[in-house]
C-alpha cells in the first residue's frame, strides 16, 4: 500500500513568491511513547518542477516527513503507514498546484516560473503584440568602424520602436560582448560610466517583452537568434556567456541593469532550456524597486541555482552529488558544471572518479571555455585556496602560452574575461586577488593586479545580491 | 580588558569567541561625512548591541557545551548610549576591534579542532553585494568617510587561512542600502585579516549567518538584546537541534537558521526580518550539545480562532496563560503532548476542543486545536 504525502509549499510560502523547483526531504520513524526520531532516509531530492513522486519503502509505523525548500521554508507532516498485508511505502508527491504547466486567463500555457498564488502574467495576449516590423527583432552585428558600441550606445538597436508606452518604455536587449586581449589595460584607460563592465559589444538583439503593469517578461533559448552570429545549434565546446540589458527608452536611452546569461543551456534530455527574464517590482526591507530577475528552466539543475543563491551548501551538494557523472562525463552543459564546481570546491571533492580527475577537469573548463569566466575563477581558487593533489601532473593545453600555469596568470586571465556568470565567482575572485596583491605588492604585475582588484570591487558594488546569476546596476 | 575569559592550554582545542556590540556612534551627527549618500533614516545610537553581546557572552560562558571543546577565550567589546559597559578597555572603536580580532585570530590559528565564533551587532550599510559593518568611530574621518568599517564577507573568507576548521560568523546588523557613490573607489571597508594562500577550502566548515537578509533591517529592542540574539538563545534550548545519537541532541547552524527565522517572525518587533546565509555557501557547524531533550517553541491556535478569546490553553492538563490570555507560543520538550482549549464558567468547565498525543519536534511546532460549536 502506498501512503501519499502531498508536497505543497503554497501553504507556507508568502504571497507572490515562486514555488521552489526542488525540496530536500528527511524521513524519520517515530518510535516509542516519547516518539524517538530514528532516521530512515535523509537528503532525498524531491523534484517539484518535474512533479516526480519519490517513493520510499518503509515498514508499517509512524513517520515524520520534513521537507525543506532552498529558501528555508519547511513542510512537516506526521504520517501513519498502516499494515494492510501489501508491501508498504511512502510516496512524496508534489501537489498539482505546483506544476509548472499552468493556464493563464488568456488560455495560454505558461511554461514555468509560476508565482504563488498571484495570477501568472500571460506570455502573449491579444493586445500584446509588440509594434514594429519583424526585422526590428532580429539579431544584428554592430558596426565597429565608428564610435565603439557600449551599453549606452547600441547603433542599429531600434530602442524606441520596440518599446511601448503601456510598458513604461521598458526594453530588454540581448548582447554579445567579449573582453579584448588587452582588457586589463583597457580597464585602466576607460572609466566612463559602466560600459567597461562587459567588454566590447559586437552584436545585439531586442527581446519581445510581454505583460504590462506589474510584471514584464521575456524568454528565449538562444541568446541571439541568428546562425550567422552564434553558429549552429549543435556546436559544443564553444559555449560562452552573453548579456541581457534592461533599459528605458523615452527621449533618451537609459540602460538600467545588465545580466550575465548563459549561451545554450542544454538539459539532461539534450534540449535547450529557456532562459526567462522578468522585470518586476521587488520589495526588500520595506523599500520597493523594479529589478530584473533571471531564471533558467532546467528541471534538474534549476534547483541547484536556487540553493546556490540561498547559500545552502548542504542542499546544493545533495543536488550535485546525484548528478556528478552527468555533469562531468560530458561537455554538454558547462554552465551547470561551473555551478557545481562552486559547490564542490567548498564542500570538498567526492571520493569517486570525478574526484580523481577534478583538477584536470577544472583546468580544461578554464582553458577551453574562454567565454565562461567561472571556469578560470574556479581554477584560480583551486590553486590559491584549496588542496591540490595532481596539479604538477596536469596537461596544460597550449603549452607555455596557457595562462593557468601560475595562480597570478590564472587570476589575471579570469578578470580579463569579464564578469562571471554566477555571482559567487565575484566572492572567490575578490579573495584570490587579495591573496595575490599581498604577494605581489612590489612585483612586476602589481599594477595589473591593482586594476583587476578595482574592477572586481566595482562589480561587487554593482551586483544584485538577491540573484545567483550576476546582474549589475548600470544606471549610474 | 576585553579578554574576559582566558582558559588557553597549549595544544588543546577549544572555542574562541569575539563578540562586538556597537551601540554608540558619536560621529554620525547631522552633516555626516557620507553627505548625500547617508541613509534617509539616519544612523542613531542603539541600545540592543551591548545587551546582545552580554547575553551571548553569558551563554557561551555558562551554557554552551561541546565535547572536547571547552570555551578557551572570550573577548567582548561593547558600547551603549544608556548603559555603562561592564568590561574595561572594550570600546568597539575600529582600532580596538582590529587589535582584538588579531589576538583572536592568533588563538583560532592554534589548532584544527578549534571552533571560531565571531559576532557583530550594530549598524551596517550595503552597496551592491558589499556590506560595511560600522565601528564606533565610523564617520570620524571626513576625508575617508567609509573608513572605520568592516567588510564581513571578505573577513570571513580571509579567515579561511586559519587552522581552525570550524568557523561561525553571526552578523546581527542592518544592511541599509546606499546608492553607488561617484567616488565608489574609496569604499574600502577593512577585511581585518589579510588573506593568504591556504589549502583549506573544502576542509573548513564555515557558517555565515545574517540576522537579516541583505538590504533589510535587523531589529533591536530598547533595553534588551536584539531580536536575533533572543531567537538565537531560544533556539539553543532546542529549536536548532538535530539528533546525533538516540540520546544526544546537538544544535547546529543549519537548523538554527530555520529556527531563528521562524522565532523572529513570531515577535512583533521582528516581522519582516529574515535570517539568511551570506558569504557564499555556508556549511553546517555544530554549536552546542544539549543537556537533555530539546525544548521547542510551539505555536498553538484554535480553529476557529475566536475560541482563543474565551478559553484557556491546557497542555498536558496544565493551564497556560489564563482564560482569555491565549499565549502566542509555549515551550515544550520534544515528544507527545495533549492540547486542550477549556473554558471555565460558573456552570463548570467546557472543553471546546482538544488535540491529544500531538508530537512536537524541531525546529518548532504548529498545533491547531479543532474547536466545535459557536463561541
Amino acid at each position: 500500500m502506498i501512503t501519499v504525502v502531498n508536497v505543497d509549499f503554497s501553504t507556507v510560502l508568502p504571497s507572490g513568491i515562486a514555488a521552489p523547483r526542488i525540496a530536500i526531504a528527511d524521513i524519520f520513524e517515530l518510535k516509542g511513547r516519547a516518539g524517538d526520531q530514528v532516521p530512515v532516509r535523509q537528503g532525498l531530492i524531491v523534484n517539484l518542477r518535474r512533479s516526480a513522486p519519490v517513493r520510499v519503502d518503509v515498514p508499517p509505523g509512524t513517520y515524520l516527513v520534513r521537507l525543506k525548500a532552498p529558501s528555508g521554508q519547511l513542510l512537516m507532516q506526521r504520517i501513519q503507514v498502516n499494515d494492510d498485508g501489501a508491501a508498504p511505502s511512502l510516496e512524496l508527491r508534489p501537489a498539482p498546484s505546483q506544476h509548472a504547466l499552468q493556464v493563464d486567463k488568456f488560455g495560454h500555457r505558461v511554461e514555468f516560473g509560476a508565482r504563488v498564488p498571484r495570477e501568472v502574467a500571460p506570455l502573449r495576449g491579444p493586445s500584446d503584440e509588440p509594434s514594429g516590423s519583424r526585422l526590428q527583432w532580429s539579431a544584428r552585428l554592430l558596426d565597429q568602424t565608428g564610435k565603439s558600441p557600449d551599453l549606452t550606445y547600441l547603433p542599429g538597436l531600434p530602442v524606441r520602436e520596440v518599446v511601448q508606452e503601456r510598458q513604461d518604455y521598458m526594453g530588454v536587449a540581448k548582447l554579445m560582448a567579449q573582453s579584448a586581449p588587452d582588457a586589463l589595460q583597457g580597464l585602466q584607460r576607460r572609466r566612463e560610466g559602466s560600459s567597461h563592465l562587459v567588454g566590447d559589444v559586437s552584436a545585439v538583439q531586442a527581446a519581445r517583452l510581454y505583460g504590462d503593469g506589474d510584471e514584464l517578461t521575456t524568454q528565449w533559448k538562444y541568446p541571439l537568434r541568428k546562425k550567422a552570429i552564434i553558429g549552429e545549434p549543435s556546436t559544443e565546446g564553444k559555449q560562452r556567456r552573453f548579456f541581457a540589458l534592461s533599459y528605458r527608452a523615452t527621449d533618451t536611452f537609459s540602460p538600467l541593469q545588465v545580466a550575465c546569461i548563459p549561451g545554450r543551456w542544454v538539459t539532461q534530455e539534450n534540449e535547450l532550456a529557456q532562459v526567462r527574464v522578468s522585470y518586476r517590482e521587488r520589495t526588500v526591507g520595506g523599500e520597493s524597486s523594479r529589478a530584473m530577475e533571471l531564471e533558467v528552466d532546467d528541471p534538474d539543475f534549476g534547483g541547484l541555482i536556487e540553493f546556490l543563491q540561498q547559500g545552502d551548501l548542504a542542499g546544493s551538494y545533495r543536488v550535485v552529488e546525484q548528478a556528478l557523472d552527468v555533469l562531468y562525463a560530458k561537455w554538454r552543459n558547462p554552465y551547470a558544471a561551473a555551478a557545481a564546481g562552486y559547490v564542490l570546491l567548498q564542500a570538498g571533492l567526492p571520493g569517486s572518479d570525478v574526484g580523481r580527475n577534478w583538477e584536470q577537469w577544472l583546468l580544461n573548463l578554464a582553458y577551453r571555455y574562454k567565454g565562461i569566466p567561472d571556469g578560470a575563477i574556479l581554477f584560480t581558487t583551486l590553486l590559491l585556496q584549496s588542496r591540490q593533489r595532481e596539479v604538477r601532473t596536469l596537461m596544460y593545453e597550449g603549452g607555455a602560452h596557457n595562462p593557468f600555469r601560475t595562480p597570478l596568470g590564472a587570476a589575471l586571465e579570469a578578470v580579463r574575461r569579464g564578469p562571471p556568470l554566477f555571482r559567487y565567482g565575484l566572492n572567490l575572485m575578490a579573495t584570490n586577488l587579495a591573496i595575490l596583491e599581498a604577494e605581489e605588492s612590489n612585483g612586476v604585475q602589481a599594477k595589473e593586479l591593482d586594476v583587476a582588484k578595482r574592477y572586481v570591487r566595482e562589480l561587487s558594488l554593482r551586483v544584485d545580491p538577491a540573484q545567483a546569476l550576476s546582474v549589475f546596476d548600470v544606471s549610474a | 580588558m576585553a579578554l574576559i575569559i582566558d582558559a588557553r592550554q597549549q595544544g588543546a582545542p577549544g572555542v574562541h569567541a569575539v563578540l562586538i556590540g556597537v551601540g554608540c556612534y558619536p560621529h554620525l551627527l547631522p552633516g555626516h561625512p557620507l553627505g548625500q549618500y547617508a541613509p534617509e533614516a539616519g544612523l542613531p545610537n542603539l541600545e540592543s548591541p551591548l545587551h546582545a553581546v552580554a547575553a551571548l557572552a553569558h551563554w557561551l560562558a555558562s551554557e554552551m557545551t561541546l565535547q572536547g571543546k571547552p570555551l578557551r577565550t572570550l573577548r567582548v567589546l561593547g558600547s551603549s548610549p544608556t548603559t555603562a559597559t561592564p568590561w574595561p578597555d572594550s570600546e568597539p572603536t575600529f582600532q580596538n576591534i582590529q587589535g582584538h580580532v588579531h589576538d583572536w585570530y592568533d588563538d583560532v590559528d592554534t589548532h584544527e579542532q578549534n571552533l571560531a565564533v565571531f559576532y557583530f551587532c550594530g549598524h551596517g550599510l550595503r552597496i551592491g553585494a558589499v556590506q560595511a559593518l560600522l565601528a564606533q568611530d565610523f564617520g570620524s574621518n571626513s576625508h575617508l568617510p567609509f573608513s572605520h568599517a568592516i567588510e564581513p564577507e571578505q573577513f570571513a573568507r580571509a579567515m579561511g587561512k586559519a587552522r581552525a576548521l570550524q568557523q561561525v560568523f553571526l552578523i546581527d546588523a542592518c544592511s541599509t542600502t546606499l546608492k553607488l557613490p561617484e567616488d565608489y573607489e574609496e569604499i574600502q571597508p577593512s577585511s581585518l585579516i589579510q588573506a593568504a594562500r591556504n589549502d583549506n577550502l573544502g576542509l573548513t566548515r564555515r557558517a555565515f549567518i545574517r540576522a537579516s537578509e541583505f538590504g533589510t533591517s535587523a531589529y533591536g529592542v530598547p533595553g534588551a538584546p536584539s531580536v536575533f540574539m533572543t531567537a538565537f538563545l531560544t533556539a539553543m534550548r532546542g529549536a536548532a537541534a538535530v539528533r546525533r545519537t538516540p540520546t544526544e541532541w546537538v544544535a547546529n547552524t543549519d537548523v538554527l537558521k530555520t529556527a531563528a527565522n521562524w522565532l523572529i517572525q513570531q515577535t512583533p518587533h521582528g516581522v519582516g526580518q529574515e535570517v539568511a546565509y551570506g558569504g557564499g555557501l555556508s556549511s553546517t557547524v555544530d554549536l552546542h550539545e544539549l543537556p537533555g531533550v530539546p525544548l521547542l517553541p510551539v505555536q498553538v491556535t484554535c480553529n476557529p480562532s475566536a475560541f482563543e478569546a474565551l478559553a484557556e490553553l491546557h497542555v498536558d492538563q496544565l493551564p497556560q496563560g489564563g482564560q482569555g490570555h491565549w499565549p502566542t507560543n509555549v515551550e515544550l520538550p520534544l515528544g507527545n503532548h495533549d492540547f486542550q482549549a477549556i473554558e471555565s464558567t460558573s456552570a463548570g468547565k467546557t472543553v471546546h476542543g482538544e488535540l491529544l498525543g500531538e508530537y512536537v519536534f524541531p525546529p518548532y511546532g504548529l498545533v491547531s486545536i479543532p474547536c466545535g460549536g459557536t463561541p
